[in-house]
Formats: structure tokens, C-alpha cells, sequence
């Protein structure tokens, strides 16, 4: 026989070694073996680098916010602000000074006490770091002052609303300057767990934090695993493999799910809203005619049911429910014959050719091919270009570039409808004096009541110009095995997972 | 002599090499969107972008980022991460025993499976028998690998529980886990590649089977599979050989794929991960080395035509 033959003979010999191996198993790696492990799997890419502060990436925010780093006050389920690591806060009486009284007692994981320097730190580097996405948030920020170790001031130019929001979020996030520099793959923090291990292309391990200030964790460790395909993390989840399916992104398999008495299912709130947003600076799409008769052509109901399984809220307005001023205010019901009407009206008759960029891989591919169809039915040829998400982010979203006319996208954030504001008209160059006095007036709010009322009637107000066409606000998809208790119901602020009061039952 | 064959097929495939980097790095440049505006997302400002990009040193001319990552390749440096400041090397050091030995595994079993199915299809090439092996081929070369893969873990993970339904164990923790991951991959890869190499074994065969020294065999009284295993099949293993060289090129692409269904920490998922931050000195660095992993295969096909077929030698 010739010697590459004899080669491959070898090479079977080694099957029956894998064969046996494979029997051999029984389960060495099943999540539940360890008592108080709990591993999940995230619906989000693996975040490229630990560093919250470096990169606006939402699965570092997911893991870390909360559990590992912690801010100086946190939103509870009902949209109210509670001291985390301020003890308490005061604000002056002209708005502009926020003086927090720090909490006792605290430490970061490496054992160092947490002191106002840490804070004055954080903020002073969040807002000067050229490098910094967060210095925009900070831009209001006139100084920031240690009052003694326990005590630190902050100063505003003018008064905004936002500010105490911002500081439960990442943007507030409190670091250490001792360690701030290994966050890129070893990220330190004061919260109730810390960080063990990251195995790149697979999981980010955490592990309960002994010397937390607060009441301990109640899981020994959690694993978040990142599973690219949607398909593959049902399958994880009903092999074993996973306790817990963060956000389900194969809403075909729901039913499935559901019907397994394995798992609890949870429908959760988030930030998250679905859309299709419009560039508004060039023709046509600066003809308000033309914007509302797509709102019109579009049947959200139809969207949320093809993209998202029926588990989003038809909204009509940029808000999502976690947001103070989520209103069911919606101007453009479906309506095709309306939208015929409106684009003959525009002077587009004989139809109208438009683009629609959408990222590939994302929820965003799938909603361009409903709405491009329904767009069709109102006489409207829409186009499909597929973007990855890189060239997406620095072509569509970036806003010195804005080189699209239509795209489909869902955005995260809370408040976000401040993004409109700076930028200038953010990625979709929307310039309108009336929306940004609203927002200005809402912002120097003396009170949440007023702030809701007016950040509402700005968000009517974007709704009634038709830049963005909402379909639905998302809702967060989660199935955990059932002996896992406590899992967060309420709002994820910022993406954050608050793993805090999770435990495995016994 | 042979040393000199050697040398001279070496120092084309280092040039091969070579052009492989310009192509490499061109198509990368021209892949648009960087890494910057990637990792600063929503809340980015102008001057926020100037400084990333210059940090992570794309404020420079393409002419100049191709010569600096040249110079760290030929020291031995792959680079350094953009978004995590991490060295490329050690990083790509311990992805290679997760793809490597994937990829291995399914070009075995491609061939535990192809050789058997492709000499049967072609000893019974007229008979129902091995027209239907040969139909089977057809219908798994048409099978996506992402489905496949899928079927498999839906099966075998989910179903019967004999497999985890992916993740990696760390050879350095359990051989027998790191197999025991690696066996469904392996198996959604080798069984799509495995249908392509049953076709070529049984067109190689029967080519050969209609050359003009088997002919001279039967003459002198052999029979049909007597001349097979005397002469056919060494004949028909040097285009085998040519195939199983190039398709271990498509393999190792098909990891990228398998590697996301069964979340392998391998080089495939390293890449797909780089390319979507446009972290490109990690895209550039691994595809590179992966080529030379490709280069350096076919350059073994080349020189084992020579003891497979005496005739080359002399050449």
C-alpha cells in the first residue's frame, strides 16, 4: 500500500479514541454542577475590549454595569433614583451643584479604599480623555471637586436634567486611577463581583466579591457566554449547556421555548426601540409630505410580528417604556391610502426610488425587507442595500458622514431622544428650533413632572416631523431554567443585567 | 538534487507570500468604516475620532501601515490589537489549537468516509449501488455547512445529549474534553467535505481505470479490480493528493463558519470578531499566517508527488 494510505489509516485510528471519549462524558461541564453557578448566554457580540469607558460597546455595559462597576446612584425598576455608592446627594438651589456624600467602607477588588479621588478621577478623565466617548456627556460639566475624602462636588454650566441620569450609567461609572489602565482586559470595580477570567472567543467568568460593601452576590460565579448564531444559543440553552437565554433573537423558536416546562419565560422592559430613521437634509426626504406618507405605508404590527415575534410595543413616538415621557401618542396610523394620497400631493405620482441601508446579521435585515415591501405597496421603490455594522457605524451613523437616505435600526440607550440634540440633528440632520427649545427647557427642568411634559411634547413633536418611523419598542425575551430565582424583571438600565439578587436554587 | 527542488519551490512560496500580504492588505483597506468609529459608538465626537485613529496609528499613510506591519512580521511581531492593545502573537498562539486540530479532524473524517464511498461508487460505477453513492454526493455537496452543523447539534446536543452543543475545553484542562468539543464541528465539517472528495476519488479512479496501462494490464489477463489495486490506485492518488491540498484551504475558511455555530474560541471566530471592529492588524496577521498554513500545505502536496510517483523524481 502506498504510504499516504498507510498515513490515513493511522488517522482512523484514532476515531474509536474519540468515540470513547465521547461516551466517557457525563456532563463534567453542565452548568448546574457547582452550586451557585450560573451561566448565560448573551444575545450580543463579544465586546472587544473590558474598558467601559473606551467604547460605546453594549455587552460590556450588559455584564459589567451593576455587577462589577458601579456608579454613585442607580435607577430602581420604577424609573427612581437610590444612592449606590453616594449615600446620599444634595442639588443647590440653582441647579448647577450636585454635592454627593460617599458611602463608607468601600472597596475595589484589588483591596484599595474607594475615596472622593476615585471619583474625581473618573469624571475629570471621562471628560478631558480626547480619546473618551463619554466626553460629551460630561460636556456639561463645568468642575469636579473632592469636599474631603467622602464628600464630592460637582459643578454644571447650566442646569440639565440629564446629569443625574447619565450618572447611572456608564458614563458615571467610578474607577480607580491605580487600575484604570489595565480595563481594557482586566477591569476592577467596587460592585459584587469581580472580574476572573476572559476567554476570548468563548466567555467573560465573574466571581462573587467577598469584601462588598453592600449585601453579597448570591451566585458563587457567573459565566456569560457569547454565542454568534441565535439558532445555536436555543440550542445551548435546551442541550444544558446554558441556565439562562438573555434576550431570545430566533423569535420563530419562542413557541418552542414556551412550551418546554423546563424554563421560565420573562418578558422584560428595556431601553431598546426599533425604527426606520430618516435623513432629513436632502430631497425628497426634506419633504415632510413624503416622510409622513412612508409613516402611513407603514404597518407596524406587521413588522413587529415578521422581525420580533409579536414581543415589542407598537409605539409611535422615539421612547422607549423605561423612558420617563414613553407616550402611546402615534400620528401616523397604517394607512396606504392616506400615503398614495400625500406622495401625489408631494408630486410624486408616478412613484418614488428609494434606498434603504440595513446591517447585515441584525434585526435591522429582516425589517428592511418588510418595510421595502410595504413601502412598494404605496408606489414607493425601496431598494435594499445590506451594510456590515462597521461600515454601517462610520457611514450611516456617523454624523459628519450621514451618507443614507433611509435605514432600519434599533437603538438603545435611555433619554436617547437627546441625542437629537447634540450632535446638532445627530446621524439623521434633523434642525428644528421648536424641538431643541422644548428639549433645552426640558432639560433645565426644576422637577421630573416637568421634565416628563416637556421631553414629551419634544418627543410628539419628532413623531409629527416624521424622522423616525417607530415600530415597535422592544421587549426583553429571556428564558431561564426554572431553579434559577430572581431574575431581573424590570428595565435594564443601560443594557446592564443586574445579576445582584439572582440565586440558584439548591 | 531533491534539496535543490526544495530550496527553489520554497522560495516561491515565500513570494507567493509575499504578494499574498499586498492582496491582503489592499482588500482590507478597501473594506471602508475603521475601527474608531466602531469602538466609540453613539456618543462619538469629531475630535474623539482624531484621537482613536491616531492612537491606534490609521493617521498615517496606507504605504507606511503596510511597511510597519511588514517589518513586525518578518521580526516575528504580529502587531498589537487596536481595541485591547494585546499582542496578536500570543493570542493567535492559543486559538491554533482550536483550529487546527478542527480542521484535521474534519479532513479525516472527509476521508475515512471518501475513500471507501468513492472506490465503491467507482468499482460499481455501473450498477445501482454506486450510482446512488455517487447521487448521495451530489445532494451533501449541496448541503449548507451552518446547516448541517446545526442539524448535528439539534441532534446530537440537544436530542441525545452526547455532546455539549459547543464551547471549548482548553486541551491543557482535558484532551478528552477538547476532542469531545471538537467532534461535532469536525463531523459537520468532514461529512459536506467528504461528499466532494467521494466524487473526485471515483472520477480519479475511473479516469485512470480508462488509461492506456490499465488497458495493457487487462490484456495480459488482470482482472477489472486486480488492476485496480496493482496500478490504479497509486496512479489515482497523485490528483487526490493535488485535491485534499486545496481543499484543506476550504477547510480551514470553513472553520470561520463551524466556529460561530459551536462557539469555538478558534481563529475563524478571531476573525470574524476583528473584521466586524475592523481591528485590522488582527484581520491582516491571521489571515496571513493562515496562509502560510496554506502555502505550506501545498508546497508538501507539491513535493509529495515526488515518492508517490517515481517517474517525477528525476525531474
Amino acid at each position: 500500500m502506498p504510504r499516504s494510505w498507510l498515513r490515513v489509516a493511522g488517522v482512523a485510528a484514532i476515531l474509536p479514541v474519540l468515540a470513547g471519549a465521547s461516551f466517557s462524558s457525563d456532563g463534567a461541564s453542565a452548568p448546574l454542577q457547582v452550586e451557585g453557578r450560573l451561566v448565560i448566554a448573551s444575545e450580543l457580540p463579544e465586546p472587544p475590549t473590558l474598558d467601559i469607558r473606551a467604547s460605546g460597546s453594549t455587552a460590556i455595559a450588559q455584564l459589567l454595569i451593576y455587577n462589577v462597576q458601579e456608579t454613585l446612584v442607580q435607577l430602581d425598576g420604577a424609573g427612581r433614583f437610590r444612592p449606590l455608592l453616594a449615600e446620599s446627594w444634595r442639588v443647590s438651589p440653582n441647579r448647577r451643584t450636585y454635592t454627593f456624600k460617599l458611602r463608607r467602607g468601600v472597596r475595589f477588588h484589588d483591596g484599595s479604599a474607594f475615596t472622593s479621588g476615585d471619583v474625581v478621577y473618573s469624571f475629570k478623565t471621562a471628560k478631558t480623555n480626547p480619546a473618551s466617548p463619554q466626553a460629551g456627556r460630561f460636556a456639561v460639566v463645568e468642575f469636579v471637586k473632592a469636599r474631603g475624602p467622602r464628600a464630592v462636588q460637582v459643578t454644571l454650566k447650566r442646569p440639565s436634567f440629564r446629569f443625574l441620569y447619565d450618572m447611572a450609567q456608564r458614563a458615571g461609572v467610578i474607577v480607580s486611577g491605580k487600575t484604570a489602565g489595565q480595563a481594557a482586559s482586566h477591569p476592577i470595580g467596587t460592585g459584587p463581583f469581580k472580574f476572573e477570567r476572559w476567554n476570548r472567543g468563548s466567555s467573560i467568568v465573574l466571581s462573587r466579591f467577598a469584601g462588598y460593601w453592600g449585601r453579597k452576590a448570591r451566585l458563587d460565579a457567573v459565566e456569560m457566554r457569547y454565542i454568534a448564531d441565535p439558532n445555536a444559543q436555543v440550542n445551548a440553552l435546551l442541550a444544558g449547556d446554558i441556565d439562562v437565554l438573555s434576550n431570545l433573537r430566533a423569535p420563530d423558536r419562542a413557541a418552542q421555548l414556551r412550551a418546554n416546562t423546563s424554563f421560565t419565560f420573562i418578558r422584560g422592559a428595556t431601553n431598546a426601540k426599533q425604527q426606520l430613521s430618516i435623513n432629513v437634509s436632502k430631497p425628497p426626504l426634506n419633504n415632510l409630505r413624503v416622510r409622513q406618507a412612508i409613516a402611513y405605508a407603514i404597518d407596524r404590527r406587521a413588522v413587529n410580528v415578521a422581525t420580533f415575534g409579536g414581543f415589542g410595543t407598537l409605539t409611535g413616538t422615539f421612547a422607549a417604556r423605561t423612558d420617563p415621557y414613553f407616550t402611546t401618542y402615534a400620528p401616523y396610523p397604517y394607512n396606504p391610502a392616506k400615503a398614495r394620497d400625500l406622495l401625489s400631493r408631494a408630486g410624486f405620482s408616478g412613484g418614488l426610488d428609494l434606498e434603504i441601508k440595513s446591517i447585515r446579521g441584525n434585526i435591522s435585515a429582516p425589517q428592511a425587507e418588510v418595510v421595502a415591501a410595504q413601502l412598494g405597496r404605496v408606489g414607493i421603490r425601496a431598494k435594499i442595500t445590506e451594510l456590515d455594522f462597521a461600515t454601517w457605524a462610520s457611514t450611516v451613523f456617523n454624523p459628519s458622514v450621514a451618507n443614507f437616505q433611509l435605514t432600519t435600526v434599533g437603538h438603545s440607550q435611555l433619554l436617547e431622544i437627546y441625542q437629537f440634540v447634540s450632535p446638532p440633528g445627530w446621524y439623521q440632520q434633523y434642525r428644528s428650533t421648536g424641538f431643541n427649545r422644548l428639549m433645552t427647557a426640558a432639560d433645565s427642568a426644576a422637577d421630573l413632572t416637568t421634565f416628563t411634559r416637556l421631553a414629551r411634547r419634544a418627543a410628539m413633536r419628532l413623531a409629527d416631523d416624521a424622522v423616525t418611523i417607530p415600530f415597535f419598542a422592544e421587549s426583553t425575551v429571556t428564558f431561564v431554567r426554572k431553579r434559577v430565582i430572581g431574575w431581573p424583571v424590570t428595565g435594564r438600565i443601560d443594557a446592564s443585567i443586574d445579576l445582584r439578587a439572582v440565586r440558584v436554587a439548591p | 538534487m531533491i534539496g535543490h527542488i526544495i530550496l527553489r519551490r520554497t522560495a516561491s512560496a515565500l513570494a507567493g507570500l509575499v504578494v499574498a500580504s499586498v492582496v491582503i492588505f489592499l482588500a482590507l483597506s478597501v473594506l471602508g468604516g475603521d475601527a474608531a468609529t466602531v469602538v466609540l459608538g453613539d456618543q462619538a465626537t469629531q475630535e474623539n475620532i482624531t484621537a482613536l485613529r491616531q492612537r491606534f496609528g490609521l493617521d498615517v499613510s496606507p504605504p507606511e501601515q503596510y511597511l510597519r506591519w511588514m517589518k513586525g512580521m518578518v521580526t516575528g511581531d504580529l502587531g498589537r490589537s487596536h481595541l485591547t492593545g494585546a499582542p496578536v502573537g500570543p493570542e493567535l498562539r492559543r486559538r491554533l489549537p482550536v483550529t487546527l486540530p478542527l480542521t484535521l479532524l474534519g479532513l479525516s473524517i472527509a476521508l475515512l468516509i471518501a475513500l471507501p464511498a468513492g472506490l465503491y461508487s467507482a468499482v460499481r460505477h455501473q450498477r445501482a449501488s454506486g450510482a446512488l453513492i455517487s447521487a448521495g454526493s451530489q445532494v451533501g455537496m449541496a448541503i449548507p455547512v451552518f446547516w448541517a452543523a446545526l442539524m448535528l447539534s439539534s441532534f446530537f446536543a440537544v436530542r441525545v445529549g452526547w455532546f455539549p452543543s459547543g464551547g471549548f475545553v482548553p486541551w491543557s484542562e482535558s484532551v478528552p474534553g477538547a476532542l469531545e468539543s471538537l467532534v461535532l464541528p469536525a463531523v459537520s465539517l468532514g461529512i459536506i467535505q467528504a461528499a466532494i472528495f467521494t466524487r473526485y476519488v471515483r472520477s480519479a479512479i475511473l479516469d485512470v481505470m480508462r488509461s492506456d496501462y490499465i488497458q495493457m494490464a487487462r490484456a495480459t489477463g488482470l482482472t477489472w479490480t486486480q488492476s485496480l489495486w496493482r496500478h490504479g490506485l497509486r496512479n489515482a492518488a497523485i490528483p487526490l493528493v493535488t485535491v485534499v491540498g486545496l481543499q484543506f484551504g476550504v477547510l480551514l475558511g470553513g472553520t470561520i463558519i463551524i466556529e460561530n455555530v459551536f462557539y469555538l474560541p478558534g481563529l475563524g471566530s478571531m476573525i470574524v470578531g476583528a473584521v466586524n471592529q475592523r481591528d485590522l492588524i488582527v484581520v491582516q496577521s491571521v489571515t496571513l499566517v493562515l496562509t502560510a498554513i496554506i502555502v505550506a500545505t501545498n508546497l508538501a502536496t507539491d513535493l509529495s508527488y515526488r515518492f508517490l510517483d517515481p517517474r517525477l523524481r528525476s525531474q
